[in-house]
């Protein structure tokens, strides 16, 4: 099922680029319009392959459309993409070392895969380490703190 | 000409910051590849933005010491742990784990170091050679050639892609369209940005590399947890470097592989994970003690190891000559260059001599300095293979976020490089290759500008392409391997075996 999603969104993508590019010049619309037709090829390619993989389990009496995932691996995953775009968004707002080290204690505290101290250890140096590459060294103007 | 920009890319690397380089390559290649899980691709591109700062030659034979080492590195861990640290060292544990179980970790990691060593070095010879050849035929392709290498590289590599043509191709062709993004190359018209000024320059490669990547990974080494660590071997007691009567019984069988993997690292498409397993049928196919394969074999362990690492020049072939990479790790290796300013394509190899040049040294040295690293640093590594996979996630997180901000100082960047780790993550899900993706995304602004200028030079005509003989002969090769994705030439197979009947079996 999950092609078939991917596919559809392709298709869109490729029209609604194919109706954007309706009003540039020839030569700047001349590719995006060459591989959008072709995108949309593929993707109805793929679309085909999929449900003639679906005809072919279903007389095999094996068709399973939603393959079953534990609820508990999709709440760890759903939970942790959520964490990242929070920590990628709080990097511009409360600073990079403030987020850095609340991030990576959310994650190490939940999901406990070592002892409290190397929690605490392993958060102030990943945070330490890449302060002194990126922004030390590299002097990357990020923000640091909140006001900084 | 050639001989002084060899002459020159040698001078290069012995310049003590490139030596330099190439150590820490090495040793955070064989640090990251023995980690379960971790990819030399997604290092490279994690390490990307540090190579920023550095000088092009040194950040790009650093990352190129990062991806050959991090083929050895994938052998700690499938040797150790019964778990490939890459998918390159897939074959590896099918006689490294036993023999490691056999209290023979040392001898099998040795096997493996030395087998690295010599496959490496067959490659670089091969680069060394090969490449500046191909690289001076390139330098006669127009814009009309250029356009169809183009076609025909995204089409190889999207229809090799093991088990996925349809999805392979159609991930490729996606790779091309977001690659439109961004101001026209001839008329300067902005395309698809929506008043978006971080689009008007395209979107940037690196970013995308870092988010499709890493984040993916991330998520799964969340989702995996520690499960497979149970069955660890946690030391190495005994001597690594093989005795040379033992050393001198697995020559050929390396010197075989070796030259499996090159030939596979030339096709694009195919790498580490193709040729490990076919250097590894061979070496059973040619042994005497074919029933010892799978019991902690030496030479199951050669085999593999020696070809893929010799991958690494093979697939640098087309990389540099024709700036059409082969895979991911070589895709993500030309980004490198794209970091500094330098556009891939046949230019690399003139304009871009000194650099280039140095860089297919630096494969050389790096395969020398794996050795020596290897030798010392080996041990040590068996306690980074201990290192919790949700440790090691959120740190990725870190890195990623912060090096897709370094690259352009723009916020905008990180959330770009998130979505491109969704859709990442969504095509690891879905099975679709996200290596053809990528190699959209690089082929795109080459395809791009040959088109243009193809199409000027033909007065608007297509009929240019096809008559140029070059150019007629690469399209119909990318022709073919598109028709073979399609169920219309499973049909014609289908046919022909029906006409000529089951007698010719």
């Amino acid at each position: 099922m999950g092609r078939i999603l991917v596919a559809i969104a392709a298709i869109a993508l490729a029209v609604f680029f194919r109706v954007e590019a309706a009003d540039y010049r020839i030569a700047a619309s001349r590719l995006p319009d060459v591989v959008g037709a072709v995108l949309i090829l593929l993707s109805v390619m793929l679309i085909v392959q999929v449900l003639m993989s679906w005809r072919k389990a279903s007389a095999q009496g094996e068709l399973t459309i939603f393959p079953k995932v534990e609820p508990r691996a999709i709440l760890l995953g759903v939970a942790f993409i959520v964490l990242i775009f929070a920590y990628a968004w709080s990097i511009q707002t409360i600073g990079y070392l403030v987020a850095t080290p609340v991030f990576l204690l959310v994650v190490l505290v939940v999901l406990r895969p070592i002892h409290w101290l190397w929690t605490i250890v392993i958060t102030a140096t990943v945070t330490l380490v890449i302060w002194a590459i990126f922004i030390y060294f590299l002097k990357m103007p990020i923000l640091l703190y909140p006001g900084s | 000409m050639t001989e002084s920009f060899l002459l020159a890319g040698l001078l290069n690397v012995f310049d003590p910051a490139n030596l330099l380089a190439i150590v820490a390559g090495t040793l955070i290649g064989i640090v990251v590849g023995s980690m379960p899980g971790l990819s030399a691709t997604m290092a490279i591109a994690l390490l990307l933005p540090l190579t920023f700062a550095m000088p092009p030659e040194t950040g790009i034979s650093m990352l190129a010491a990062l991806y050959l080492s991090a083929m050895y590195g994938g052998s700690i861990a499938a040797i150790l742990l019964r778990t490939p640290g890459t998918p390159a060292a897939a074959a590896t544990v099918m006689d490294g784990y036993p023999m490691a179980m056999k209290g023979k970790a040392g001898q099998a990691l040795g096997i493996s170091l030395t087998a690295s060593l010599i496959g490496g070095v067959i490659s670089s010879i091969v680069l060394l050679t090969f490449a500046p050849l191909l690289g001076s035929l390139a330098l006669h392709f127009g814009p009309v050639e250029l356009f169809a290498v183009a076609v025909l590289g995204i089409t190889i590599v999207g229809s090799l892609s093991s088990g996925a043509m349809i999805a392979g191709l159609f991930s490729g062709v996606l790779g091309l369209l977001i690659a439109t993004i961004g101001m026209d190359p001839t008329t300067g018209t902005p395309r698809f940005t929506f008043g978006e000024l971080n689009l008007f320059s395209g979107v940037p490669f690196t970013v995308a590399l870092i988010g499709l990547f890493s984040i993916p990974q991330a998520i799964r080494l969340i989702l995996q947890g520690d499960a497979n660590k149970d069955a660890a071997v946690s030391s190495i007691a005994d001597r690594m470097l093989p005795r040379f009567k033992e050393f001198r019984a697995l020559l050929p069988n390396i010197v075989r592989s070796g030259g499996i993997g090159v030939m596979t690292g030339l096709i694009p498409g195919t790498g580490g994970d193709t040729a490990c397993w076919f250097a590894y049928n061979e070496a059973k196919r040619f042994a005497r003690n074919k029933h010892e394969f799978g019991t902690g074999c030496p030479a199951g362990i050669a085999a593999p190891e020696a070809a893929n690492n010799a991958v690494v020049g093979g697939a640098l072939v087309p990389t540099i000559a024709l700036g059409i990479p082969g895979s991911s790790s070589t895709a993500v290796l030309l980004g490198a260059f794209m970091v500094h300013g330098i556009l891939p394509g046949p230019t690399l190899m003139t304009d871009h001599a000194e650099i280039t040049y140095t860089l297919l040294w630096a494969v050389l040295f790096a395969n020398i300095a794996l050795f020596i690293v290897g030798l010392l640093f080996t041990r040590l590594c068996v306690s980074v293979t201990k290192v919790p996979n949700r440790v090691v996630a959120p740190i990725i997180v870190v890195l990623a976020v912060v090096g897709s901000f370094a690259l352009n100082n723009s916020y905008f960047d990180i959330m770009l490089m998130l979505v491109f780790g969704m859709i990442g993550f969504a095509f690891d899900e879905f099975k679709i290759p996200t290596a053809p993706l990528v190699i959209g995304l690089i082929l795109g602004p080459i395809l791009d500008a040959s088109l243009q200028q193809s199409m000027l030079i033909g007065q608007g005509s297509w009929m240019i392409f096809l008559e140029n003989p070059i150019s007629a002969v690469l399209l119909a090769i990318a022709l073919f391997s598109i028709l073979q994705a399609t169920p219309i030439f499973g049909l014609a197979k289908k046919l022909r075996y029906r006409s000529s009947g089951p007698r010719n079996l």
